[in-house]
């Protein structure tokens, strides 16, 4: 075969090739130029988060148990579920996803600690899903600070391994280490408080004001009781942490269906709509209208094989000059499963991407 | 090349200083302030202050009450007594105290938010709130503060024979300095927890639970880091408050940074007759010095308590109950009681609080290598 016939057969097809490669990249090209959709660190757009870590347990044997065998017997069973749905893994695939998204703040809800010990109190730790969390981002090299931690549950019950299991549950809001550090973002008067109306759970709301590239809000983070006692919480919320002439961003495990005001297991609306007359956006209903969005719930062992999320509960909202700018549900799609199979929480988290206007009508 | 690092910050840090410095200096010719004691924390130490603000009242009368008429007076009784106790007057008190010392750190116990309201919804019209009070009153005396750190405690509503109901929300917490907050005082690490044991107390309504804990931060001055700690353990019972010691030090001093503890430890630390003296023992033999003890003995150092309404006109002070506590390479510089003399008596009166304040300088640890 002569060169030039070579050159037929082939050259046509390698140009064709140089041409690919060219487009590809013009796209490349074009890609970086058009403004990318999820980035994090435009200086204009706050990027803020919610989820649920999932302590491992719906609790319902414990709260069943009326002797002290059956405590005993349930709280051996709680403490081995808990351990079951391994904690520390679903930590590395959520760390996964925050590192990858990069949000500014983020509450955490259920931020548990697993603690044994053989004489109350136990102190020996098993797993400390804020710490776990926290070394997980660090190691990803995106490192947040906790500004936050709201103490919940904390509960200490015999087992019949021959310890104590003690459970402590918490909220925290966490903030990018490297926008404290420099300067960015400045934070003051932090408030963490109870709601007077609570469960064992000593539901409340941390609170911080942000000064942010020029612009103030108010961030909150809230978990509501999953009992009637969430419209009680929401009105004391209004009338403390909301109550405020700054913007503000409240993200929550609201345990309250927004979409559902007849929901027989989230009976938590009226919770939602003092929220919302309080002049609250909800910001995943705003801008997605006809996309569920389901933030829960996976099975209380985490092995179900085809999600089974049928819920919005968990909420980003805002009031304010706020303008959406994108709203994401995370940790919820069966690529988000770590290796044995487990969903990395009960809950999705759900990402929002804001813009917020400078009241001085400047930047 | 850290270090090189690091001595760019210092020197960037000692220039706002020098400005800090020189501000104060203006400030204090032109509005002749009493004589700034404060160093501003360029001399190698850490200042410190901790302080019980004294929520006001007793809360005997609620375990007292044995019928719901019975409670709404004590109810009652107990809001008139904090109000009495003129919160915002003795916050502006405090704060003289504490501009004075010009600490780095502030850890409060007992910062009280007071709030009543009408109906069966949360009372959140606040009538006083110490936390908020004491960073306005030290602002207007050009000393911003910044809270990085609060514990929530006891949160309790009750009907009160007043008409309207009576909310009581305890806190602990930790200031930092504004002006060095993030410059040169660094913070991280934030831990609040609450202890597992705690004292219940039965009331009509029924049991009334007192939830302590810790609130502890990592600071980073000068290339020194330390963990700083501030509690209030249990008023009541000996025992809760000996087992609370112990998870304090399994939990917040379980760590190989050097620690300050600055508290209300409701030990008599003067007193092996104290019952829960070996709480303290526990703490001196997990390595702690007494910082006071160290520098300061024999003299007593008492810093509580005046009485409850605070109108004794003499001091009361007969226990040392308030400690500052270190493990780890510091040295004490100066330690000294706060809020305890005549003169700190405020216009009605009253003393500031029913305890003293303990303002201490402790020396650094000197940086270890690799410590940033």
């Amino acid at each position: 075969m002569s060169k030039s016939v070579m050159c037929e057969r082939y050259c046509a097809a390698i140009r064709r090739w140089r041409l690919l490669d060219v487009t590809a990249f013009l796209v490349l090209v074009l890609l970086s130029l058009a403004p990318a959709p999820v980035s994090a660190d435009d200086g204009h757009r706050l990027r803020v988060m919610t989820q649920n870590l999932y302590v491992g347990s719906f609790f319902q044997e414990l709260t069943a148990a009326k002797t002290p065998q059956e405590i005993i017997a349930a709280a051996t069973l709680t403490y081995q579920n808990i351990l079951a749905t391994r904690p520390a893994e679903r930590a590395v695939v959520i760390a996964d996803k925050i590192a990858d998204l990069r949000p500014d703040f983020v509450g955490l809800e259920q931020a548990a600690i697993l603690r044994t010990g053989t004489v109350a109190p136990a102190t020996t730790v098993t797993f400390d899903l804020l710490q776990s969390l926290l070394q997980q981002l660090a190691a990803r090299g995106v490192r947040y600070e906790a500004v936050a931690v709201k103490p919940g549950l904390d509960a200490e019950v015999p087992t019949a391994l021959g310890f104590n299991a003690r459970i402590t549950l918490r909220d925290a809001l966490i903030v990018r280490a490297d926008l404290l550090e420099q300067g960015q973002v400045k934070l003051s008067n932090l408030q963490i408080r109870q709601y007077i109306a609570a469960s064992v759970d000593t539901e409340g709301y941390s609170s911080i004001d942000v000064t942010w590239r020029g612009r103030q809000f108010r961030f909150v983070t809230t978990h509501f009781a999953l009992a009637s006692l969430a419209p009680a919480q929401a009105l004391e919320l209004v009338q403390t942490a909301a109550n405020t002439t700054l913007p503000v961003v409240l993200v929550c495990d609201c345990n309250a269906n927004p979409d559902n005001p007849a929901d027989p297991i989230f009976q938590n609306f009226a919770a939602y709509l003092l929220l919302k007359n309080a002049g609250f956006v909800d910001v995943f209903r705003t801008a997605r209208p006809n996309d569920p969005g389901f933030t829960f719930g996976q099975a209380e062992n985490l092995l179900n094989v085809t999600s089974t999320m049928s819920r919005r509960i968990d909420l980003v909202q805002f009031r304010g000059p706020f303008t959406i700018e994108d709203v994401q549900v995370v940790n919820a799609s069966p690529a988000d499963r770590e290796r044995l199979g487990l969903w990395p929480s009960d809950h999705a988290g759900v990402v929002a991407t804001l813009t917020l206007r400078s009241s001085a009508g400047t930047d | 090349m850290p270090n090189s690092i690091d001595r760019t910050i210092i020197a960037l840090g000692d220039l706002g200083k020098a400005v800090a410095i020189a501000f104060l200096a203006l400030a204090a010719c032109i509005a002749a302030p009493p004589p700034a004691m404060a160093q501003d924390n360029s001399d190698g130490g850490i200042r410190l202050v901790t302080q019980n603000m004294y929520v006001g009242t007793s809360f005997a009368p609620l375990s007292a009450a044995q019928t719901p008429g019975q409670l709404l007076a004590a109810v009652a009784l107990i809001y008139n007594n904090i109000v009495a106790s003129k919160p915002a007057e003795r916050a502006a008190a405090m704060a003289r105290e504490i501009a004075q010392h010009r600490p780095d750190l502030v850890a409060l116990q007992e910062a009280t938010i007071l709030r009543t309201g009408t109906g069966v919804g949360p009372a959140t019209t606040v009538r006083s709130d110490f936390v908020q009070s004491l960073l306005d009153e030290l602002a207007g005396l050009g000393q911003r503060y910044s809270a990085v750190a609060i514990l929530p405690g006891l949160d309790a509503q009750a009907p009160s024979a007043l008409g309207f109901n009576v909310r009581i929300t305890n806190q602990d917490a930790i200031l930092v300095r504004s002006d060095l907050l993030g410059g040169a005082i660094k913070v991280s690490n934030l831990q609040i927890e609450q202890f597992g044991i705690k004292l219940s107390s039965p009331t009509l309504v029924g049991p009334l639970s007192d939830p302590r804990g810790w609130a502890a931060i990592d600071v980073n001055v000068r290339g020194s880091k330390f963990r700083f700690v501030t509690t209030h353990l249990d008023s009541v019972s000996p025992a809760i408050r000996i087992a609370q010691a112990g998870e304090l030090l399994r939990t917040a001093a379980n760590t190989s940074l050097p620690v300050i503890m600055a508290g209300d430890f409701n030990i008599g630390a003067h007193t092996s007759l104290d019952p829960s003296f070996p709480a303290y023992q526990a703490i001196i033999n997990a390595g702690f010095t007494d910082a006071w003890q160290s520098k300061r003995a024999p003299d007593p150092g008492f810093t509580c308590c005046q009485a409850e309404n605070l109108l004794n006109p003499t001091s009361l002070l007969n226990e040392r109950i308030d400690l500052v506590l270190f493990r780890g390479g510091f040295g004490v510089a100066d330690i000294s009681l706060i809020g305890n003399q005549q003169a700190d008596r405020t216009t009605s009166g009253l003393w500031p609080s029913d305890h003293a304040g303990v303002a201490a300088t402790l020396r650094l640890p000197s940086r270890q290598a690799g410590n940033q």
